[in-house]
């Protein structure tokens, strides 16, 4: 039987903002702009490393960025599972006919995997799952407060506007669909066969979610009107300056990226 | 899924560039005519930022048709919202993707001109065909046509681009990504009859929501 509800294969936001919320190490205590700046610098090396070795070591990096904020290693394998999918939909093909030596050769009429193409997609993979290892790490020990404060400072109005609103409610709405997936679950929803009558159920349910928004989204805007909103949402947590040992700790590793793609 | 988001790495460094440089030049224009229009409307904001919110929680949901399946839902949130606080739900649904390593951060640029595209389309495209047919036809046409159109902007920006690595020539690499398009079309036909459905439904508990859609 297919699984009914929110995909395993997605992080759960309850335990994602506990986690950045009650966490207590190194990357939790370090400031938020720091670990964006970090962010951007993993996603360049990503995007930009060549040899295999050093997108390896990088990835490493990564995962022990992951450990030493004390996150999960068990839920990362399974979070994995969609970045896979995706590198695999998009690499896939070229494993068959990318030039190159030809390693295996498969059936009649003959397809060669060749070894070229073998290497972009384990590059490919290393280089995505590097970006989303850091990504976890980022958003599981980055508090809620610290997010509204530097989404407020980076992003223009009404964008940041919206995004502040949609990040609070993603988790209440979120709880929601998966209180009215429980239920039709309950009433053997699970059971049901046949395309039509299983997108209608999915249909009523994904159009009471989307009723259900956009009657919070008048009580808000009432609130929001009530309050004299300006066009703007106040943050309250200042986004702070980024230390001097953090600039440092930053301007070495970038330092080091250059050297690395400079010299090979 | 009806649609791929490009993960970090698939493009080379002056590519992902490249495609932020053209989304920022979009949203930037989109965020100064909203602006201009006086769309700090708090009920726009809030409504915008409760779809976005609905449309990220409702693709987590695995659909269990032919095995599981996700759904993308830019073409009802472009229907709803229409083209411009679309494409900023768009925008704000790639960032917390790629947080929850659903595409990458580096492609946002790339993945929300897609994904924009599919908004849009799906907006203008539904409220054409609206005029003619009954509001289940329409939103499913327009999702079908809107997720097609996407998936071939996507292959288009990946040939153009080329996968970083890669070989092989800008047709070579558009035709090994011709499998997934077909996939891709197929999952859309699926998202259209549920946007369908969604809209019927929407249509009768909500009517106010077609008649002040758009902006």
């Amino acid at each position: 039987m297919v699984r009914v509800g929110s995909s395993s294969h997605f992080p759960d936001f309850g335990m994602v903002s506990l986690l950045a919320e009650n966490g207590d190490s190194l990357l939790h205590r370090s400031d938020g702009h720091l670990k964006l700046a970090y962010l951007i610098l993993v996603v360049v090396a990503a995007t930009s490393l060549q040899k295999i070795e050093y997108l390896f070591g990088l990835f490493l990096l990564t995962l022990a960025a992951y450990r030493l904020g004390r996150l999960p290693t068990r839920v990362l394998l399974g979070w994995y599972l969609i970045p896979v999918s995706f590198v695999s939909a998009i690499a896939l093909p070229f494993i068959f006919n990318e030039p190159g030596e030809p390693l295996i050769t498969l059936g009649a009429p003959q397809v060669e995997i060749t070894y070229g193409g073998l290497l972009l997609l384990v590059r490919l993979l290393l280089r995505t799952l590097s970006a989303v290892t850091y990504s976890f790490s980022f958003i599981m020990t980055t508090k809620y407060s610290q997010i509204c404060a530097i989404v407020n400072r980076i992003l223009p109005t009404p964008v940041n506007t919206v995004f502040l609103l949609a990040y609070r409610f993603s988790f209440v709405i979120l709880e929601e669909v998966n209180s009215l997936l429980k239920a039709v679950s309950s009433r053997g929803g699970d059971l049901v066969k046949g395309l039509l009558t299983q997108t209608r159920i999915f249909s009523g349910i994904f159009a009471v979610a989307f009723v259900h928004s956009f009657d919070r989204a008048e009580r808000i805007a009432k609130a929001m009107e009530a309050r004299g909103f300006d066009g703007r949402i106040r943050t309250y947590t200042s986004p702070g300056r980024l230390s001097r040992r953090g600039a440092s700790c930053l301007i070495t590793s970038a330092a080091g990226l250059i050297a690395i793609l400079t010299v090979g | 899924m009806a649609h791929i988001h490009l993960p970090d790495g698939a493009l080379s460094l002056g590519w992902v560039l490249t495609w932020w440089a053209v989304y920022l030049a979009t949203t930037s224009g989109v965020a100064y005519t909203l602006r201009r229009r006086g769309a700090l409307d708090p009920l726009k904001i809030s409504i915008t930022a409760m779809a976005t919110a609905a449309s990220f929680a409702v693709f987590q949901v695995n659909i269990p048709v032919l095995g599981g399946i996700h759904l993308s839902l830019t073409p009802l949130v472009g229907i709803l919202l229409g083209p411009a606080f679309g494409a900023v739900s768009v925008f704000i649904v790639n960032i917390f993707s790629a947080a929850v390593g659903h595409g990458g951060w580096g492609l946002i640029g790339a993945n929300s001109v897609v994904n924009t595209v599919e908004a849009s389309l799906g907006y203008f495209s539904f409220h054409i065909l609206r005029k003619r047919l009954s509001v289940f036809s329409a939103g499913a046409l327009a999702t079908i046509a809107a997720l097609t159109v996407g998936s071939l902007v996507m292959v288009c920006i990946i040939a153009a681009s080329g996968i970083q690595g890669s070989a092989l020539t800008m047709m070579e690499t558009a035709s090994n990504l011709m499998l997934l398009t077909t996939v891709n079309i197929f999952v859309a036909v699926i998202e259209g009859i549920i946007t369908g459905f969604t809209l019927t439904y929407l249509s009768k508990l909500r009517p106010d929501f077609f008649s002040g859609s758009g902006s």
